[in-house]
């Protein structure tokens, strides 16, 4: 299956890009292995991608949850915000 | 008695402020925002207050100087959210209508890059829910800015109220007091979610149970 996943702010300046396309195979359907995935495609986000807020089609998801991911889903990593 | 009772510009006003706010105004827009257009969008014959805040770029931060703000959102997820935060004051206080505008792209020192008008029928209600919406905006909404200053340096900013997004369902770790310290989530606290009153700011010198919450501007309890 395939999810789109998104960057923002200082997330999109170590990704080096705004959006890519993850495919995750088999078992790998969850958040935790997006951000194992996110981490070999783009080793730069090391740092950020384990404990970083994921909001799912437009949802935070809580600390720590690993959320089940359906094909076409849309995953962003949300630094912390500064809004306002 | 004609059909449909309530046919003065009042009761038909009323009839439409419901709880599910169709009248609320929320945009996330890189187009600079006007005073004056949040005014007339919350303006109405039976609101008797409108009150108004205004987020502005301004020129110095820890005496460095500011030269441009640089705004980027999550537009789709940022418009929820802010919906939510209608609905939420809508729950808490009697209102007529809410407008909230965020600004994305460049802001240039004087520039408003949020602007909140509420209105309500007496000047209470307004006051605090335009409080209410500029706080929980700053903890739940996914923009993000670049500070920009003088001689290119740049840095990413980070609210303080932020708490990872999971606001409500998490537990609020500490408290932090007027004077800076921080103190253990009290038993009373428990895991429920603590509400900031900003007010309680003004009052340091009441005594020991006045609390600033730095984090858990919750908005779903």
């Amino acid at each position: 299956m395939k999810v789109k996943v998104l960057f923002f702010a200082s997330c999109r300046e170590l990704a080096g890009t705004k959006e890519i396309a993850v495919t995750l195979e088999g078992a790998e359907n969850s958040t935790e292995a997006l951000r194992k995935k996110l981490v070999e495609l783009l080793p730069a986000l090391e740092p950020v991608a384990w404990g970083i807020t994921l909001a799912v089609n437009h949802e935070y998801t809580d600390p720590g949850q690993n959320v089940q991911l359906k094909d076409g889903d849309e995953v962003a990593l949300i630094p912390p915000i500064s809004g306002g | 008695m004609p059909e449909g009772a309530g046919n003065s510009p009042q009761d038909q006003s009323s009839s439409s402020a419901t709880a599910t706010s169709p009248h609320d105004l929320v945009m996330v827009t890189d187009q600079p925002l006007e005073l004056s257009a949040m005014v007339a969008a919350v303006a109405g014959p039976k609101c008797g207050a409108i009150s108004t805040f205004l987020g502005v770029t301004r020129d110095t931060h820890n005496g460095k100087t500011v030269v441009r703000l640089e705004y980027e959102g999550y537009a789709p997820m940022a418009e929820k959210e802010l919906r939510k935060i209608c609905e939420q004051a809508r729950q808490k206080w009697s209102i007529e209508k809410i407008a909230i505008a965020h600004r994305l792209g460049v802001t240039a020192v004087e520039e408003a890059s949020v602007i909140i008008a509420v209105s309500s029928v007496h000047r209470r209600e307004s006051l605090e829910a335009v409080q209410y919406c500029i706080d929980t905006l700053k903890a739940t909404v996914p923009i993000w800015y670049l500070e920009v200053y003088e001689g290119d340096s740049r840095v990413w900013k980070e609210n303080a109220e932020w708490s990872g997004g999971g606001c409500c369902r998490q537990m609020v770790p500490t408290n932090t007091t007027v004077d800076g310290t921080s103190v253990a989530a009290s038993a009373a606290g428990g895991a429920q979610c603590i509400e900031t009153v900003a007010h309680e700011l003004h009052d340091s010198g009441s005594g020991a149970g006045q609390h600033h919450h730095h984090h858990g501007h919750c908005h779903d309890c």
